[in-house]
């Protein structure tokens, strides 16, 4: 089974494409925020070292940036289910009880959390928006409402990712749809999914020699030259 | 020693925690339901004048501002850039090609293949310093010539998590970022605390290789093709092992003579790993493509647990948990030194079931100002801010990282478990990493006895 990251994990069911579509579309794009940060980073250095100028909106943009990039990350990471479990026990229970336990989780656990945190966190991101709040240093960057309005749109973001589980493991209960497939237990299957190694079947061996003949074969005639 | 009523909340709190982790839903929305739910259990006590937390609805609007803090911390940015050039180093394939040429280097040497695999867990920390995904990496890249190479199993296995996990001490590991983090201390002196601890390791476990392959050459032995080497080989070593060395050591450079912060050094470092797959021809749209959103999502599922750890923290704090825990530790009534070894044991233990992600968030706020104020002979040389915590988050990084070999749980031996070939058994895992765990609890024994081996070098960096 060749992993390309985000599919022996997802259910086709309608509706959950949709819902997870939705945060991954958007997650997925304000990743490349950290690929911004890196620039950012990158010219500050130069300009603090360089010609001795560090800007302060530059300093204030990279936490903007990073805080973008991870909270809305925390909602993909929902729609791919790499959120850290301990699953020890987990992992040999049976699928049914697994399904109860994540709608009984989903809905006891996380959605009261994000309630909670919407409500106040918007009151908190108007507040700021009403006062025209900005950065508390002088040439900070302005309209500090823009990165705190992020925060309830994260909770928004993530009562989608969780509403798309919650109706997966729902619809998985009463028998509709097919199971996803799990190789191996959740989080050795998170690590191959980032880090893209092959899955622990006999393949390895021969993938090994086919994937990276510059370790094995493909160096021997390399060898002489280096010899000679 | 009477409990306060509010003091059952804390303790029906912890059990609620742990007792729902083993439900196996995701442990940062455990933190923050648990968080929630106890919020709601103590106004509702409250209102029956049972208890005096002052817990409601309106108080978790606090959880706005806590939050917030997270987002606009600055240090904390280094944390995605050193997943970035992390996950980039990866990609880049210069694991492969170290193993490639160090392996080379050894050739003639007995236990050669295992040292290789050391060395590139040492050299390679900061691309293999996401839990567990070291071992992953390092098994797949390793175990397959190992056992071609008739390798006794446990030995390669051993050495493959031992190895692994050598990635969450050594610098620049970011466990040690969420550590100064969360102990208020400097990430810079973490970063030179640990490189004494790292390289004992490092030496402990190349050496007993060494040994081992010496006394019972049957079960390390060489390579089929084996040959003399040449100096171009050497070159061709060095030239594999430079770029990737030089980039890290530049990182750590910069932030160790106080030239860079520790973001602006990782920053840096994850346009120089950017660099090298350009260099060597691994960079294209789709590599960055992968590497960007894997780090989004990897820094994500570790600052959910922030996240999570936030709203279980203030409920706690709320419900005098913060005066509980210290009190508690406090009325052991032992010895400064004893009550760290007890301290240790626990987060040893706990170090079974919860990643250092985890029990950083959780414990160390918690154990921070009891330790912080302990009478402990640390010297900082007059330079170092906080030896004492400085040492202690070295202590709790070694115990983890030998928590994380021991079986029956240890995570690392479950992570190779995951990329061996279906004939590898658990057992022989197991067999393997015994010696490894003895040779960490050595390094802990030298870090606890000689606390100069943490601290000693930030103060000759900041002496000067």
């Amino acid at each position: 089974m060749s992993a390309s990251p985000g599919n022996n994990y997802q259910v086709d069911i309608p509706v959950v494409s949709f819902l997870n579509g939705i945060v991954r579309r958007i997650a997925g794009t304000t990743a490349w925020l950290n690929v911004v940060l890196v620039l950012v980073i990158l010219l500050q250095v130069i300009l603090r070292y360089g010609f001795n100028s560090g800007l302060v909106p530059l300093e204030e943009l990279m936490w903007h940036l990073y805080a973008v990039a991870f909270m809305f990350g925390m909602a993909y990471a929902i729609t791919n289910d790499s959120h850290i479990r301990v699953d020890i026990v987990h992992m040999n229970l049976s699928r049914r009880k697994q399904h109860v336990l994540e709608i009984l989780g989903i809905l006891f656990l996380l959605f009261p959390f994000l309630w909670i945190l919407f409500d106040h966190s918007s009151e908190w991101a108007w507040d700021s928006f009403q006062n025209g709040e900005t950065s508390q240093n002088p040439t900070g960057l302005p309209y500090r409402w823009v990165v705190k309005s992020v925060l309830p749109m994260t909770m928004l973001l993530m009562f989608i990712a969780a509403l798309a589980r919650l109706i997966q493991e729902v619809l998985l209960l009463l028998h509709y749809g097919k199971e996803p497939v799990e190789l191996v237990s959740g989080r050795v299957s998170m690590m191959q999914r980032f880090f893209h190694v092959k899955v622990s079947d006999n393949e390895v061996i021969d993938s090994a020699d086919v994937d990276s003949p510059d370790v094995n074969k493909k160096d021997k005639p390399e060898d002489e030259s280096h010899g000679s | 020693m009477g409990l306060e009523p509010e003091n059952y909340l804390v303790i029906a709190m912890f059990f609620t925690f742990i007792a729902l982790l083993f439900t196996g839903f995701p442990v940062a929305w455990v933190l923050a339901g648990v968080g929630i739910g106890f919020a709601g259990i103590a106004s509702f006590t409250d209102s029956m004048d049972w208890t005096v937390t002052g817990l409601d609805y309106n108080t978790l609007g606090l959880l706005t501002g806590r939050i917030f803090g997270i987002m606009d911390n600055w240090v904390l940015v280094a944390l995605p850039m050193f997943i970035f050039m992390g996950l980039m180093l990866d990609k880049s394939g210069v694991a492969e090609r170290m193993m490639h040429s160090i392996q080379r280097l050894f050739g003639n040497v007995k236990g050669g293949l295992a040292i290789t695999v050391t060395l590139i867990g040492i050299i390679l920390a900061a691309s293999t310093g996401i839990i567990g995904a070291s071992v992953v990496l390092l098994g797949v890249m390793s175990l397959p010539a190992m056992l071609k190479q008739n390798y006794h199993k446990p030995l390669a296995l051993g050495t493959i998590a031992a190895s692994g996990c050598l990635g969450i001490l050594i610098p620049p590991s970011i466990m040690l970022v969420i550590m100064g983090d969360q102990l208020g201390i400097s990430v810079g002196d973490l970063f030179m605390g640990a490189v004494f601890p790292g390289l004992i390791l490092g030496v402990l476990y190349i050496g007993y290789i060494y040994i081992y392959g010496r006394i019972y050459p049957d079960d390390a032995p060489l390579s089929a093709d084996h040959k003399e080497i040449l100096l171009g080989d050497v070159l061709r070593v060095m030239l594999d092992i430079l770029p990737p060395a030089l980039l890290i050591l530049s990182v750590l450079g910069s932030i160790f003579m106080g030239i860079a912060t520790v973001t602006e050094a990782s920053g840096i470092g994850a346009v120089g790993a950017t660099l090298l797959a350009v260099a060597y021809k691994r960079f294209d749209w789709q590599v960055l493509k992968e590497v960007t959103v894997n780090t989004m999502n990897t820094s994500a599922y570790i600052f959910a647990i922030f996240v999570g750890a936030t709203v279980f923290a203030l409920v706690l704090r709320e419900c005098g948990g913060d005066e509980l825990i210290e009190s508690a530790l406090t009325g052991l009534g032992v010895g400064p030194y004893t009550l760290i070894l007890i301290v240790l044991a626990f987060i040893f233990i706990l170090g079974f079931f919860l990643d250092w992600i985890e029990i950083s968030l959780i414990m160390l706020p918690l154990l921070g100002p009891v330790i912080g104020g302990l009478d402990l002979n640390v010297e900082g040389y007059g330079v170092v801010d906080n030896p004492n915590l400085v040492w202690f988050a070295l202590l709790v990084a070694v115990t983890l990282q030998t928590s994380f070999l021991t079986p029956p749980v240890g995570f690392a031996l479950f992570y190779l478990k995951g990329v061996c070939p279906p004939e590898v058994k658990l057992t022989e895992i197991y067999r393997g990493v015994i010696p490894f765990i003895f040779l960490q609890l050595i390094g802990l024994a030298l870090v606890f006895f000689f606390p100069a081996l943490v601290t000693w070098l930030p103060s000759v960096a900041y002496g000067n």
